[in-house]
């Protein structure tokens, strides 16, 4: 028996896919009076407020990229930061992903903090070689003398019309190169706060955001913070079957599982929120209690994050399945032009698929 | 000072000291350095040609991987290096032992790398020195990040970016040459043209007139300067440096030069060239003529040549002990530099693959 | 002291397999000095001059001129005259002034530090392992769990295969028997719901016996006017002062929630109440909405109808839904005391053993008077010993002082 708990009205609720419901939650105690809450921030707008908020706490912190500083960022992510911090410190580069990490790198090397913006997913490629040859060996073949806190962050995945190389899913080719982290936020609260720790790691970290949900509202609270990197989030809890996934789908999954609910099956939901380091641990608790998992990620299927979780729980968890690990994707073609996407992504009618084979094992 | 400015470069190359020793009416550069820092330089081309050759001897007594050597370039790397102060960055390709002898890296430190004890270079940033970089021409734009850093940081240091003929026709040597000209960074492009990258000539890697015209299209000063003349190519960087300090932005130099090796110890170069080539740069060797101009300048003495004759015995033999025998490097160390702070899964690997080799005991 | 080094064929650039030796510069008996030319190969690649890594006096030469040597094989052996620093094990013999001859190897040798074709990352570095017994994965657990080692069991299955019944005859034990009852249905429902809820909610519980004489006569007193179809027993009478002492506790009417913003507490407004009742197909749990709003008369209709439905198997699913506190009346299976689970993912359950007549303490006097325990498991994330103590005792004072409920009316 889940508890349905209320949600208030949110912005989108009349958009065609409506976005999940987020637990509301009952605080224990009343708030002190005079201590400041946070307005409710779109994503793009915690985003922001947590560059800015970075720049501020720690002036080696550079932001940069292509329009990122007048312009403010094709999402309006930047704004305002170069008018705060000035030029030396957020500033517009010539149109070169190459060199936009590359600059990075040397920065890096003297000190500073970089936080290079690479416009969108698709345009990552150009960047490849410095983020792969240069970016995630620096520190281990220096032997730890130099460390890389270079924050890359990518707005990414799809499910908004876009034109070709603007929806990608880029993370399995970061994740198979050893020495980059990768996080990847569902919420406001959480796009803030894993930007904010990404942004302070000495480790290199390419944050992607999910373009689709920038103009999410949630309360952000910028002054308690959530869940470090490396640890994952229960986001609903159920008795039947682990869903796993991160970014966009997040809400996906609990649209899905208020669905999945008037069909008897009682669905737990895990947010990721970082694919590496991994909290693997909490996906075996939960796989340990339901003994069913589904993975659900964009992108196309082979080689994308649910193999290598479903390689991960059967190996560590093959006597608690009650049924094998299944996955929710995309498909093994390039990304869909824009009229198909929406047939093209994984939605509730594919995760509950997978649900239902889950649950009809015997 | 030459007149070099955006807009036009000379293909003259600048060239102070002749190949037989004498000087030449180059007026608008200066040869007169302290006799110090002229035996100075006179001993790291000799010492850095003589450790080279030992690097060689390790390769083939197989203690060493792999050597490229830079037999050859000595006056230009050393050149380019002896006008920087301490706390410029270097940033170097991987054929410039020479430069990394200046810095005071030591032969240990080098061999290291050959070896294939570690990647890159230890210790190397100590000595404001990058590691090397096999991918060619990408650390370019790191040079220019270092120089925007140091900028930020209130510097009035300069970078230096080594790169080879080769190097320049890669996409990211472009893109460094660009963000050091938009940004005014304070870097200087050292290109050491030795004529050839691996088995490809320069004729076949460019169609412009010149490395150095490519400044032009950056809007950046270029220069032409004689890569086996050390005084030339000191004073030539030297100039690019102050305009750097001075908030001047980049230069890019073209030292042309020749490598008389092979590309490495695995590469045959009687496939591709011809022994008469070899000969002809053989009678431009950058130490040969560079003695003479010191022994008529009354420097060069028997003195200073066995010092430089004891020292390059002393490195040379302190590079064999550093090498033949050297331990390997505790393998649980690789887990431990990937990640500031490791991850859960990364140290399991670890204790993995250490219990896999318990199992060997 | 003198040691006779050996320096092996190296291999010379990227894995190449042999070299032929075009020139010797060199003869047996000559000193030479450390990096002199010793001889010139060719190799695939080049022509290339080969500097002695020792300084001493040569041994032997490992091949004529023209002769081809395979990289790893002896080039020449100089006896050297000062302690050399140690070299790798390949490149230097033991102590000895004259070898033997070694064949050279088909097996190519580590001499190229690092680099090159090795043919030793083929080989396995352990000694010789035994054979693994062979058994399918499920098996082995069994094994695993009866303390079975599998070296010991003779399979006899297919080519060895140690089957089940191998492991549990080495166990000592006999296969099940064939009478197995698969759980299904009720029963598989309540097993989750059970386990759910141990392994989920740290619980304790606390209890006191109430003395029921009062609630007796309030039966009595009411038992003529009320409605025959929907008696309004002892067990209603007490839901009802329930919904009260829940009104004042209402933490009891919880639930435990873990957030991303960390745990919460949802303190439920309205109480919807669950009770056990013991049907054919097994233990069903209907549930009263909104039972803080009804008046005694109404819970006792809803109570009587649910439980015939129960019994009758005719209970919508929506029923057996949306709890928010549980009651467990045990006494009327005849049982005195018990200890409930809760019921996941409620605060707490209230447990009501059998109300019959016991010997209690009035005045110093040992008396009968009809009693009943109440025994309240709480998640003790939620409340402590302390609230569980007032509610209980509050509830208490309302039995057997019912009067007291004019307060709340």
């Amino acid at each position: 028996m889940t508890q349905i708990i209320e949600r208030p009205p949110m912005h989108g609720d009349d958009a065609e896919e409506p976005f999940g419901p987020m637990l509301t939650t009952v605080p224990l105690a009343a708030r002190p009076i005079g201590v400041p809450t946070s307005p409710n921030l779109t994503m793009a707008q915690a985003i922001n407020r947590a560059l800015h908020d970075a720049m501020a706490a720690d002036e080696r912190v550079l932001v940069f990229g292509e329009d990122v500083a007048k312009l403010g960022g094709v999402f309006r992510v930047t704004e305002g930061l170069a008018e705060t911090f000035g030029e030396q410190r957020c500033f517009d580069t010539p149109l070169a992903e190459s060199g936009i990490v590359g600059i990075a790198i040397g920065l890096a090397i003297r000190g500073l903090v970089p936080v290079p913006e690479i416009q969108f997913d698709g345009f990552a490629a150009p960047a490849f070689d410095q983020m792969v040859s240069h970016l995630a060996k620096y520190r281990m073949r220096t032997r730890g003398d130099v460390d890389m806190p270079v924050t890359i962050r990518i707005p990414s995945f799809g499910g908004i019309g876009a034109v070709e190389h603007h929806s990608e899913s880029t993370e399995s080719y970061w994740l198979h190169t050893a020495g980059l982290k990768v996080v990847v936020p569902s919420t406001p609260s959480d796009a803030y706060w894993l930007l904010r720790q990404s942004i302070v790691s000495r480790d290199p970290v390419i944050y992607l955001e999910p373009k689709r949900r920038y103009w999410t509202r949630e309360a952000v609270d910028t002054t308690a913070p959530a869940l470090p990197i490396g640890r994952a989030a229960v986001r609903r809890i159920g008795a039947d079957v682990t869903v796993v996934t991160y970014g966009s789908l997040v809400a996906t999954a609990l649209s899905a599982a208020e669905l999945a609910d008037q069909r008897g099956w009682s669905l737990e939901v895990i947010d990721l929120r970082s694919l590496n380091p991994l909290d693997f641990d909490t996906v075996a608790d939960s796989v340990r209690k339901t003994g069913r998992a589904v993975v659900m990620h964009e992108g196309p299927r082979t080689l994308g994050f649910g193999a290598e979780l479903a390689a991960r729980v059967q190996e560590e968890l093959f006597y608690d399945l009650e049924a094998p690990v299944l996955r929710a994707t995309g498909f093994d073609t390039p990304y869909p032009p824009a009229r198909l996407e929406k047939l093209w992504l994984p939605g509730p009618d594919r995760l509950l698929d997978c649900v239902e084979r889950a649950m009809e094992q015997p | 000072m030459a007149e070099v400015s955006a807009g036009s470069v000379e293909l003259a190359p600048v060239r102070l000291v002749d190949p037989d020793g004498s000087p030449t009416a180059e007026d608008r550069y200066s040869r007169d350095l302290p006799p110090e820092t002229l035996s100075w330089l006179y001993e790291l081309m000799v010492v850095t040609r003589d450790l080279d050759g030992e690097f060689i001897n390790l390769q083939r007594q197989g203690e060493l991987a792999l050597f490229a050597s830079c037999r050859g370039q000595e006056a230009a790397q050393i050149g380019a290096t002896a006008c920087l102060r301490k706390t410029d960055w270097l940033f170097p390709q991987y054929r410039e032992i020479g430069a990394f002898l200046l810095r005071g890296i030591t032969p240990a430190q080098m061999g290291a790398v050959w070896r294939g004890k570690w990647h890159g270079g230890i210790g190397f940033t100590e000595r404001c020195c990058a590691p090397i970089a096999i991918p060619i021409g990408t650390h370019g734009l790191h040079a220019v990040g270092a120089a925007m850093g140091a900028q930020r940081l209130g510097e009035d240091s300069v970078t230096l970016a080594f790169l080879g003929d080769g190097a320049t026709s890669e996409g990211d040597a472009h893109e460094a040459l660009n963000f050091a000209a938009v940004f005014k960074a304070p870097c200087v492009f050292f290109i050491q043209n030795n004529q050839w990258a691996i088995s490809v000539p320069i004729s076949h890697q460019m169609a412009a007139p010149s490395i150095a015209h490519r400044a032009i299209g950056y809007g950046m000063p270029g220069i032409r300067v004689d890569g086996n003349d050390v005084l030339a190519c000191y004073a030539v960087t030297a100039e690019a440096a102050a305009r750097a300090r001075d908030g001047g932005g980049p230069t890019l130099i073209e030292a042309i030069t020749y490598r008389m090796g092979p590309h490495t110890t695995s590469d045959d170069p009687t496939r591709y060239r011809s022994q008469d080539e070899v000969d002809h740069w053989s009678a431009l060797d950058p130490i040969a003529r560079y003695r003479n101009y010191l022994q008529a300048a009354g420097v060069w003495t028997e003195r200073l040549e066995e010092r430089v004759a004891a020292k390059s015995k002393r490195l040379r033999t302190e590079l064999r002990e550093s090498v033949v025998g050297a331990d390997d490097i505790d393998v649980a160390e690789m887990f431990d530099a990937v990640y500031h702070d490791i991850t859960p899964d990364l140290a399991r690997q670890r204790e993995q693959l250490l219990a896999e080799l318990a199992k060997e005991a | 002291m003198s040691a006779v080094k050996e320096f092996l064929v190296p291999d010379l650039g990227e894995g190449l397999e042999d070299a032929t030796i075009t020139g010797w510069n060199v003869a047996v008996g000559d000193e030479v000095e450390l990096n002199q030319t010793l001889c010139t190969v060719e190799t695939n690649k080049a022509v290339v001059e080969i500097p002695s890594p020792y300084a001493g006096r040569i041994v032997e030469l490992g091949g004529a001129e023209g002769q081809t040597l395979t990289v790893g094989s002896v080039l020449v052996r100089i006896a050297t005259s000062v302690a050399e620093p140690a070299g790798r094990a390949g490149n230097s013999a033991p102590e000895t002034v004259d070898p033997p001859p070694r064949a050279s190897g088909t097996v190519r040798k580590p001499v190229l530090v690092g680099y090159g074709a090795d043919d030793d990352m083929d080989t396995s570095r352990r000694g010789s392992v035994g054979e693994r017994p062979r058994a399918k994965p499920p098996v082995r657990k069994l094994a695993a769990e009866l303390n079975v080692d599998l070296t010991r069991v003779t399979g006899s299955g297919p080519d060895g295969l140690i089957t089940r019944e191998d492991v549990l005859a080495a166990a000592g034990r006999s296969a099940p028997t064939p009478e197995m009852v698969a759980v299904r249905g009720v029963q598989a429902e309540m097993a989750h719901r059970m386990t759910l809820s141990r392994r989920q909610i740290p619980d304790a519980h606390a209890g006191v016996q109430v003395d029921c004489s009062s609630l007796i006569r309030m039966r009595d007193r009411v038992r003529d006017i009320a409605d025959d179809e929907s008696p309004i027993t002892p067990f209603v009478l007490t839901l009802r002062l329930l919904m009260i002492a829940l009104r004042h506790h209402p933490n009891l009417n919880s639930t435990w929630l873990d957030t991303t913003d960390g745990p919460q507490i949802h303190v439920h407004s309205a109480v919807h109440l669950g009770f056990g009742v013991a049907a054919p197909r097994g233990l069903l749990v209907p549930v009263v909405s909104d039972a803080h709003d009804m008046t005694t008369r109404e819970l006792a209709a809803v109570v009587t109808r649910l439980i015939r439905d129960a019994r009758a198997g005719t209970l919508k699913p929506s029923e057996l839904q949306g709890s928010t506190f549980t009651v467990s009346n045990f006494g009327a299976l005849g049982l005195d005391e018990g200890v409930p689970v809760i019921n996941y993912p409620e605060a707490a359950i209230l447990g009501m053993g059998s109300l019959k007549s016991r010997p209690v303490v009035v005045d110093g006097e040992v008396v009968a008077r009809p009693t009943m325990s109440l025994t309240c498991a709480f998640d003790h994330r939620i409340v402590d010993g302390a609230a569980v103590a007032a509610f209980l005792r509050e509830l208490r004072d309302l039995i057997e002082a019912p009067e007291l409920a004019l307060l709340d009316l």
